[in-house]
């Protein structure tokens, strides 16, 4: 029994696995309409750009001395519009008034993906040349970018929201792969490919060791800011993987998108089981935090519950997610 | 070195003199709004109240503290106004309370104040030019009440929790809606003024309600997001959806037939009464004292009947 427990416990994400559990079996018991295929699938499509983000700053986060991408939910949005105004000829941009139609022309499309996330890795470049190379605080960067990627998508875009994507486009955000929506999918298919990069070949060891001790790794001939610029780059990437999510699914690009999923998204890598100190962390802890996080924000929509009761229970969640992951690890490196 | 800096000062000083002489008894006129970003309501406004104390004579330019929630930005943009001694302050206060103090100091400094689309507490401005949000809401609840024949259910989309004028429209709506009826409001959900949120409580609430009849969204800004989730749901055309703002966007939904009624704001009239009555105190020709603290600028439900003409003086 002892070593059953202790077999779970060395598993660094089985927290959050038991705060999900918890929080879906109460639900399931007291919610109304909460265990209905359609719900789960909601809770699912929802976590998508935040966990898709979250697995980008989990990578920051491992790579230590305080990494941490504040300006994540800025590029979402600026790679968003950039994405968006790709596709919508300039007239139909400045026309503020019409649910849009327009044609599934997969070139333009194919483009405005490459621009969308070329936007998205080129800020995150510049974060980690910033971090790697300036020499300047992650927080310090990283919030400097936060702003000036947020009011590059308010200017590009002259403030203006537009509604309505190709269909090609939004069926990204909007369909299913069977019973598996596409964002879903996508967001699943993502973090266990950066939990192979991460666990299974010498990037991943190297950066996992750059997180833990930065001046070893330089002695040991590692390429330690290549490591830091390369994260950043990544994270900025998700980022803009998630615009796309975004907007396809609410079929809408809005220079104000993504205020504040950074947060969430860094919420979600904590939950996971990432530690803020560097070193140590994993993907899909970061995916199963951001899903954490939407879980709970479902009973507060089905029981009609004011919005005021919600924030600060998402706040001790977050600490009670960390107290037990602390415990976790007391008792799993043990005795 | 040190000469031609000096130079350049004195320069910089003499165009400063000239234009003050030029702009001599041409009132200065500072238009203040929370965000002129994915917020055209703000923007409308805004240009409007410009030129229209421009067409008056004045001398006007917009400034935006940048922000749904930047408050500390827009009092410290009303300090530095007082201190460049503007005449009028147009606004529209991110936090009733948090300018108060500023409002206090820039009366005390002769600057007029006249508020737009949300208040301040205390009295330091003349008046308040905004849509009666309470009795507007009402009005589309009594056309909801009509069209569900007085039974049913109803959902709400809230805007951001606090707004003052969130909630005004809520309520409107939903005291009136189950006044002298059998309909009842299912669910009511922070949408917090965006798509992408409105479309997620969308979503969750219509899991806990599915046969609901109706929908009141509080802004046209979050209902592209509750038409993707009713249409995601499946449940296009069997659930009717009322929006308020009456922009450009939500009457062109209404001519689609996927809305059945937008309530009207008119934010460009707004713009341009606050304006006018700020320059009108200035001038002398509006006394302050006989201005009522608060001004309706009027509503107007648009359903397909109207959109037609209505389209013409949108926003």
């Amino acid at each position: 029994m002892a070593t059953a427990l202790k077999r779970i416990l060395s598993f660094k994400e089985a927290p959050i696995v038991f705060l999900i559990l918890v929080v879906a079996l109460l639900c399931g018991v007291f919610v109304p309409n909460f265990l209905t295929a359609a719900n789960l699938v909601n809770i699912l499509s929802q976590s998508a750009t935040v966990g898709i983000m979250a697995i980008g700053i989990t990578l920051v986060i491992i790579s230590g001395s305080g990494g941490i991408d504040l300006s994540a939910g800025s590029i979402l949005g600026v790679s968003s519009i950039v994405m968006a105004m790709t596709i919508i000829p300039p007239e139909l941009y400045r026309d503020t008034a019409a649910m849009l139609v327009l044609p599934n022309d997969y070139w333009v499309i194919f483009k405005a993906l490459v621009f969308c996330m070329g936007v998205g890795m080129f800020c995150g470049f510049l974060n980690g040349a910033m971090v790697a190379w300036v020499g300047l605080p992650p927080f310090i960067a990283t919030l400097a970018m936060m702003t000036a990627a947020r009011g590059l998508a308010a200017y590009i875009s002259a403030g203006i929201p537009t509604y309505g994507l190709p269909t090609s486009l939004v069926w990204v955000g909007q369909n299913s792969l069977w019973f598996v929506p596409v964002p879903v999918a996508l967001m699943i298919a993502l973090a266990v490919i950066v939990h192979i990069i991460l666990t299974r070949t010498t990037y991943g060891m190297s950066l996992l060791a750059v997180g833990g001790n930065r001046e070893t790794s330089r002695f040991c001939g590692m390429n330690v800011k290549g490591t830091l610029i390369s994260v950043y780059v990544i994270c900025g990437l998700f980022a803009a993987v998630g615009g796309v999510i975004l907007s396809a699914r609410s079929n809408q690009a809005h220079p104000d998108a993504g205020i504040g999923y950074e947060l969430s998204a860094i919420s979600a890598a904590v939950l996971g089981g990432t530690s803020m100190m560097g070193g140590s962390g994993g993907v899909l802890g970061a995916v199963l935090g951001a899903v954490f996080l939407s879980l709970i924000q479902n009973p507060i929509n089905l029981l009609n519950i004011p919005v005021a009761y919600m924030k600060p229970i998402m706040g001790a969640l977050i600490v009670i997610a960390v107290l037990l992951d602390q415990w976790r690890k007391k008792q799993s490196i043990g005795d | 070195m040190l000469k031609s800096v000096l130079k350049l000062c004195f320069a910089a000083i003499a165009v400063n003199i000239l234009f003050a002489a030029a702009f001599a008894g041409q009132p200065r006129v500072a238009v203040v709004v929370k965000t002129l970003t994915g917020d055209v309501f703000q923007l409308k406004m805004a240009e409007a109240a410009r030129d229209k104390a421009i067409e008056l004579g004045a001398d006007a330019t917009i400034y935006q503290a940048g922000g749904q929630t930047a408050v500390q930005r827009m009092v410290q943009i009303i300090e530095d106004l007082i201190t460049q001694q503007v005449d009028v302050i147009v606004i529209s206060p991110l936090d009733s309370k948090a300018v108060v103090p500023v409002f206090q100091q820039a009366k005390e400094e002769g600057v007029i104040i006249v508020c737009m689309d949300q208040v301040a507490e205390g009295d330091d401005y003349v008046t308040f030019i905004s849509t009666d949000n309470y009795a507007a809401a009402a009005l589309g609840a009594e056309f909801a009440k009509e069209q569900l024949g007085g039974k049913g259910k109803v959902l709400v989309v809230e805007g951001a929790p606090g707004s003052s004028v969130g909630d005004d429209r809520k309520n409107g709506f939903k005291d009136t809606i189950v006044k002298d009826s059998r309909i009842e409001v299912v669910g009511s959900q922070s949408g917090y003024w965006t798509n992408e949120r409105a479309m997620a409580a969308m979503e969750n609430m219509l899991q806990a309600n599915p046969g609901v009849d109706l929908v009141f969204s509080c802004s046209d800004g979050m209902t592209g997001g509750i038409l993707e989730a009713i249409k995601l749901a499946g449940k296009e055309g069997r659930i009717k959806v009322i929006s308020f703002d009456g922009s450009s966007f939500g009457i062109e939904l209404i001519k689609e037939g996927k809305i059945i009624a937008d309530v009207a704001q008119f934010p460009i009239k707004i713009g341009q009464m606050a304006a006018e009555i700020g320059i009108g105190v200035f001038n002398g020709t509006v006394d302050p004292a006989s201005l009522p603290k608060f001004i309706d600028s009027g509503t107007k439900l648009i359903t397909a009947e109207n959109a037609d003409e209505s389209l013409a003086d949108a926003f």
